[in-house]
């Protein structure tokens, strides 16, 4: 591929984060201030889970729009680096599937890690639900919202404190049309009415302000924003899929290696413990787990680590293997090198691209395996969001709303097929 | 968990034309009887047997193929069931209330044509009763004659005079000899040739016989049921359609999905938004709402589960949190259960108050209030209590203990999803954190049964004949579904009344007395009382579902052209 | 040579059978471990758990593990699976019809899968380079990235919902009993369109991508382009030298799907409500079945541990330099 048409989808790509800065402005301040109040007042022991979540992505967020902001720079001419250009170099000279590969696996990170500052809303944010329910893609509500004091002092206290809980969202009353009537604010969903007085409304000017939000994927059954859901459920089977690939690699390199590099008893013995896992029936046992310990995102990561590892392992041991034939490592052991210097040393630098691109077709699998075993309810339970879980209720409501099915599915085969095609640029890089 | 009804199809001509005042219109004989209908069925048949069958589906269907010797109908207008000649075409019940005699229909034949004679029912009750058959309806012996070792006397009990009369013995006067003796009959010369302890496994579960409006025409396991008309039954009326095809489809979406497709006809436990769906968009498809006997609840554990654990059940220790009545007053203020009826259910639900259905019209306790939706009033009892936000963290808390528990759903429920989001964001508006944890199904009822849960929500389906000991009696280990560990002496005294009374007016008053008890003590939050919502298509004419069985008088369907 | 060969056969096969013993072994003993048991539908009102519990005491389950498995062990050995306790059926019948469903449906997809794709891997390769080629490798992407129920789903849409030309479940028609022989294997035939169309579709998309770069691969080596210059024509060079040498891999890869083939329908036979042998796992465990669940648990083990050996063997004879890609 040329440079320059590297450099343009570069381009296009570094604008991303700095497009998704501006969209979620709003959130990316609040961060900011809790920031600003945890310094301020030192208390580091109160941070709840969620804040952490949104100050590690605002981090990373800003991280990423400078990146993009010198990447502009470079592209408009402005700076030379010379990392730059090498690397637009080595793109250049690998294939386009490796490139896609990997700008969209960037990408996906990219979203998995700064999931709370881009969803649009919390996604399991419901309300009002008879009327929420099933829209549409770009489908807009209207809503007013609850004044602030007509809470008591726990929920003040709730919004004082953790900024980013979600009150303002609480506040929300969908309608689907607004009746005035003395001081009286006669609100109509659908088929039902809900009578307030306009003192506890928030007005401007004895006017109820009226806010009104876009579901740009529509919502579920439940009234949440499918878009947000989407996201989070993204984030979810990135992190089974890299952790579960991460013990795999673990515990399958580990016993690869070893098996490769001492032969003998050693590698057969290990090489029938392979087998053995190799031919236990996993999905079954997977299935055994769930109705022992229930669905756990960190039962699934050690089950999916160790469905995996064999093949890891196998591949290792064949490499060193491969490997121990050649001169020069057999130099060493004759020069007394250990074992284990040489595994990390030698072995593992020249082994590494196989097993790179198995890890990252276990990562693919991985992803499939999850999203089949929501799909079957065996999976992380509702409500949290997995992509499954949302191709599942999708199906349910297939003939009303398409829409959940087919962009959960969507997505979900994107990012199967990012991954699937990153490794098979790999491949080809490694052939060459 | 749900008592099987017992209707028993027989019609006598004119009595039933002459008494089918509540249907406006006469029957209307179609131009030509006959054809299938197709119903979806969510589970395949347990047994082909009253015997064992304990699921309601099973029953309904066993009851089209074996009849009772009355058939019973639940009246909606006062609410109450009502009695017609069944197998047995008069009875005579004895002034004391301790023995009632039916004159049998005679010339009746079982589907492999034998006769049927009085024989076949002391022989029904004989299995019906005896241990070693383990029938789910053994409770029935109780009624009956025993002797000084407990044991039931079969030939007392069931007193055969000739081979068409029969008189039941009770041990004492009972109120409703009718709904006692009202169990489906299978035959003595098919069951008699089997040792009475191999009956559970033997292959006749699922090859019947008997005498009913319909017979079984073919069984394919977990794909279908179908049943054909019987043309040589003792009906009059024989059934306009032909043939019964039940398919058992376990996929909700696959049931919807062929209900519009024309697939299949009809299709119950409709979904509420299916049905403004199906309304809306399929002219073709009727929609009915059936008030019914299930119920939704917030359960609380009353009792303290650890140390319930650790003394293997015998220290009763009350829940910190839930052991308190006021306590699970203000719980029940602060829920919401109007939005979550609306939001979900629309129109297709009722709230509950009690554990009486509001479809048992004389028995419902119409001056008790509905438990208000006050957050504040909940909030100043739970400071009464000694709860308050002393940390600031937006938890209210006692004693350096925060309000905090777990709330357990069966997964796979919509609607219990749906309310267990609802009440989470609702008690956390008075500073109470709620977690929410799905469990699979049998893991659920495992730790219900095993009093393992602190909170959850489930459902029930009041039993027909109100005896409602075994939910809400403080013998724990007897009253096994007592799962939230009440106990109330008075409703005992309530309960042992009301196995004993004799007049329908006494039963009354002890249920009023009852429902004014438990809705002051909340031991549940009673949330609402869920319609069975039925889809069929229009070509199904006369149908007349019932809150006891949607195959009510099924005989009388039937389908245009 | 041989003799060494039939030496690590057998080795292997006594490795496998001792395998599946300790599994076996092991998953028995956990499953009795599992909360909750089968006799809940036995609970009622009126009696409570009175009968659950005569139940269990006829079926022996009130003894304790350890004793259960003896009696288990000897009731294998005289051809005795059990009794479901949720079907109440004997286990041997269920398993055998749900085997067969799941075999028919597994077995056609397999065998179309390879009628399919080797002619469509010889295009490819006719045609290399071309729009066709990368569209079709494209395409087959795609749909392997996609999970099997994803597939289902679109299939069903299509071929059901909104076209009505097959049913979206069941195994056959209502009317089977009654229907003469023809009919009903016609009958079979469209209701197992839809599943195996998805099953086929799916093993297809891997297949025909391996086999296509195998054949790529093959056609750069050497030899065939010293046989091209012997001016042997394109066609023939690619039916009889090629392709025989590409089918060696392709082979390999056929024996491990071996392994897979009672399995991979699990899917979709819950999707398409099928009563095959996927479905009665699942549900046993649920149900906590546990005559069933062991059952399966031996098929399954059994299965796997002969893909297994298949594929190896297969691999030792016809292709040792065969490396392992991760396959589902």
């Amino acid at each position: 591929m040329e440079a320059r048409k590297i450099k343009s989808v570069f381009l296009i790509f570094s604008l991303i984060p700095i497009f998704l800065l501006i969209f979620s402005f709003e959130k990316y301040i609040i961060s900011l201030l809790l920031l600003y109040q945890i310094i301020s007042s030192l208390n580091l022991k109160e941070i709840s889970l969620i804040e952490l979540d949104h100050l590690v992505s605002m981090f990373l967020l800003t991280f990423f729009v400078l990146n993009s902001i010198v990447y502009l720079l470079f592209y408009f001419g402005f700076v030379k680096i010379k990392l730059m250009e090498r690397i637009i170099k080595k793109f250049s000279s690998s294939s386009k599937e490796f490139l896609s590969g990997f700008l969209m696996i960037i990408l996906i990170l990219f979203i998995t890690l700064n999931a709370p500052l881009i969803s649009p809303i919390d996604p399991n944010f419901s309300k009002d639900v008879s009327i929420t329910k099933l829209l549409p893609p770009l489908s807009v509500m209207n809503y007013i919202q609850l004044k602030l004091n007509k809470y008591s002092t726990i929920e003040k206290n709730l919004i004082q404190n953790k900024l980013l809980e979600n009150f303002d969202e609480e506040r929300r009353i969908y309608f689907t049309d607004l009746e005035i009537k003395d001081s009286s604010l006669i609100i109509h969903k659908e088929r039902t009415k809900e009578i307030l007085n306009i003192k506890e409304i928030e007005t401007l000017n004895d006017k109820p302000v009226i806010k009104s939000q876009i579901f740009i994927l529509g919502t579920d059954e439940f009234g949440r924003d499918l878009l947000s859901r989407l996201i989070y459920s993204i984030r979810l089977s990135v992190f089974i899929a890299v952790f579960s690939v991460l013990i795999s690699f673990l515990l399958g390199s580990t016993i690869g290696y070893i098996a490769g590099i001492f032969g003998g008893l050693v590698d057969s013995l290990l090489m029938r413990l392979v087998d053995f896992f190799l031919s236990f029936p996993i999905l079954f046992f997977v299935i055994f787990l769930i109705a022992f310990v229930g669905n756990s995102i960190l039962l699934l990561v050690i089950v999916f680590g160790f469905s995996g590892w064999m093949y890891v392992a196998r591949l290792a041991r064949n490499e060193t293997i491969a490997c121990m034939k050649k001169e020069f490592i057999q130099t060493l052991v004759l020069m007394g090198q250990t074992k284990f210097k040489i595994i990390i040393k030698h072995i593992l630098p020249n082994t590494f691209s196989p097993i790179l691109i198995t890890l990252i077709f276990l990562m693919s699998n991985v992803i499939i395996a999850e999203s089949a075993l929501s799909f079957i309810g065996l999976g992380i339970q509702p409500p949290t969001p997995t992509l499954g879980g949302i191709i599942k209720s999708g199906y349910d409501y297939l003939s009303i709303n398409g829409w959940i099915a087919f962009s959960a599915s969507l997505t979900l085969v994107i990012i199967v097929m990012t991954f699937n095609l990153f490794a098979e640029g790999i491949r080809k890089i490694s052939r060459n | 968990m749900r008592k099987s009804i017992i209707p028993s199809f027989f019609l006598f001509l004119s009595l039933f034309v002459f008494f089918s005042c509540k249907s406006d219109k006469e029957i209307q004989r179609p131009g030509t009887s006959g054809g299938n209908l197709f119903i979806a069925i969510k589970n395949d048949i347990d047994f082909f047997n009253p015997l064992y069958s304990n699921d309601i589906n099973s029953g309904l269907i066993n009851d089209l193929i074996f009849s009772s010797l009355t058939y019973s109908e639940f009246n909606t207008d006062s609410g109450k069931l009502e009695y017609y000649p069944g197998l047995a075409r008069s009875w005579k019940i004895a002034d004391d209330q301790k023995s009632i005699t039916y004159f049998l229909n005679t010339n009746l034949k079982w589907s492999d044509g034998k006769n049927f004679t009085s024989r076949d029912v002391y022989y029904s009750y004989f299995l019906y009763t005896h241990p070693d058959v383990m029938s789910v309806r053994q409770d029935v012996e109780r009624f009956f004659i025993h002797d000084k070792d407990k044991k039931i006397i079969p030939e007392k009990s069931f007193q055969i005079i000739n081979d068409s009369v029969i008189t039941f013995n009770f041990e004492f006067g009972v109120d409703d000899p009718l709904f006692i003796t009202g169990l489906p009959i299978i035959s003595e010369h098919i069951f008699s040739k089997i040792p009475l302890n191999e009956i559970f496994k033997s292959e006749l579960n699922f090859k019947p016989v008997g005498i009913g409006p319909f017979k079984l025409e073919n069984y394919s396991r977990q794909q279908q049921i179908i049943l054909r008309r019987n043309d040589s039954s003792y009906f009059d009326k024989i059934p306009f359609i032909e043939k019964l095809i039940f398919k058992v489809i376990p996929d909700y979406n696959s049931r919807i999905n062929q209900l519009k497709n024309g697939e299949i006809d009809l299709m119950t436990d409709v979904r509420p938004e299916d049905a403004e769906i199906l309304k809306n968009n399929f002219p073709e498809i009727n929609v009915e709402a059936i008030k019914g006997r299930d119920y939704d609840y917030v359960g609380w554990n009353h009792i303290d589960q650890l140390t319930f654990k650790k003394s293997n059940g015998k220290i009763l220790k009350p829940h910190p949190l839930f052991g308190n009545k006021e306590i699970r007053l203000a719980l029940s203020m602060a829920i919401n259960r109007k939005e979550i009826l609306e939001g979900y259910f629309e129109e297709y639900a009722t709230l509950a108050e009690t554990p009486i259905s509001p479809i048992f019209k004389s028995f419902v306790n119409e001056k008790l209030k509905p438990v208000p939706f006050d957050p504040s009033e909940a909030k100043k009892i739970l400071e009464k209590h000694g709860w308050k936000d002393t940390d600031n963290d937006g938890i209210i808390d006692k004693n350096g203990k925060p309000f905090k528990f777990k709330l357990s759903i069966a997964a796979g429920k919509p609607h219990r999803e749906f309310a267990a989001t609802m009440i989470k964001k609702d008690l956390k508006k008075i500073g109470i954190e709620v977690e929410i944890e799905t469990l699979e199904t049998s893991f659920f009822f495992s730790k219900l049964f095993g009093r393992e849960l602190d909170a959850w929500i489930a459902g029930w389906t009041v039993p027909l004949d109100l005896e409602l000991e075994a939910f809400w009696g403080s013998d724990l280990k007897k009253n096994f579904f007592n799962v939230y560990g009440y106990q109330n002496f008075e409703i005992d005294k309530i309960f042992s009344d009301f196995k004993n009374a004799k007049s329908k007016d006494e039963k009354r008053n002890l249920m009023f007395k009852f429902q004014e008890i438990i809705h002051q003590d909340q031991p549940v939050t009673f949330l609402y009382w869920i319609d069975n919502i039925i889809a069929y298509n229009k070509k199904l004419k006369n149908v007349k579902f019932n809150p006891v069985a949607y195959t009510n008088r099924i005989w009388e369907w039937f389908i245009s052209k | 040579m041989i003799q060494e060969q039939t030496m690590v056969i057998l080795k292997r096969l006594l490795v496998s059978f001792l395998m599946i013993v300790i599994l076996v072994v092991a998953i028995f003993f956990m499953m009795h471990l599992l909360p909750g048991d089968p006799f809940q539908q036995y609970y009622s009102p009126e009696l409570g758990n009175r009968i659950a519990e005569q139940v269990k005491t006829k079926f022996g389950l009130d003894k304790p593990v350890s004793i259960q498995f003896i009696y288990w062990l000897k009731n294998i050995f005289s051809g005795d699976f059990g009794f479901s306790l949720v079907y109440k059926k004997p286990v041997s019948e269920l398993i055998s019809s749900s085997i067969t469903v799941t075999l028919s449906i597994s077995l056609t997809a397999f065998i179309l899968q390879i009628i399919l794709t080797i002619p469509l891997g010889l295009f490819l390769l006719k045609h290399n380079g071309k729009k066709v080629d990368l569209l079709i490798d494209k395409l087959a992407l795609v749909i392997y990235s996609a999970p099997s129920f994803v597939v289902a789903i679109i299939l069903i849409y299509a071929g059901s919902i909104l076209t009505r030309l097959f049913p979206s479940s069941q195994l056959y028609s209502y009317n089977f009993y009654e229907i003469n022989s023809i009919e009903r294997l016609f009958d079979l035939l469209h209701h197992l369109t839809l599943p195996v169309l998805t099953l086929t579709i799916t093993s297809i998309s891997f297949s025909i991508r391996y086999l296509r770069q195998s054949l790529i691969e093959i056609s750069n080596q050497e030899f065939v382009t010293t046989l091209r210059s012997t001016g042997i024509p394109e066609n023939i060079l690619r039916r009889k030298h090629i392709l025989p040498n590409a089918l060696i891999s392709y082979i390999t890869i056929l024996g491990l799907e071996i392994g897979s083939l009672l399995s991979k329908t699990l899917i979709t036979e819950m999707v398409f409500s099928l009563p095959g042998i996927g479905r009665l796992m699942v549900g046993s465990i649920f149900t906590r079945d546990y005559p069933v669940i062991i059952a399966c648990v031996m098929i399954s083990g059994f299965m796997v541990i002969l893909g297994n050996l298949i594929a190896d063997i297969l691999i030792a004879r016809f292709n040792p330099k065969f490396s392992f890609e991760v396959i589902t």
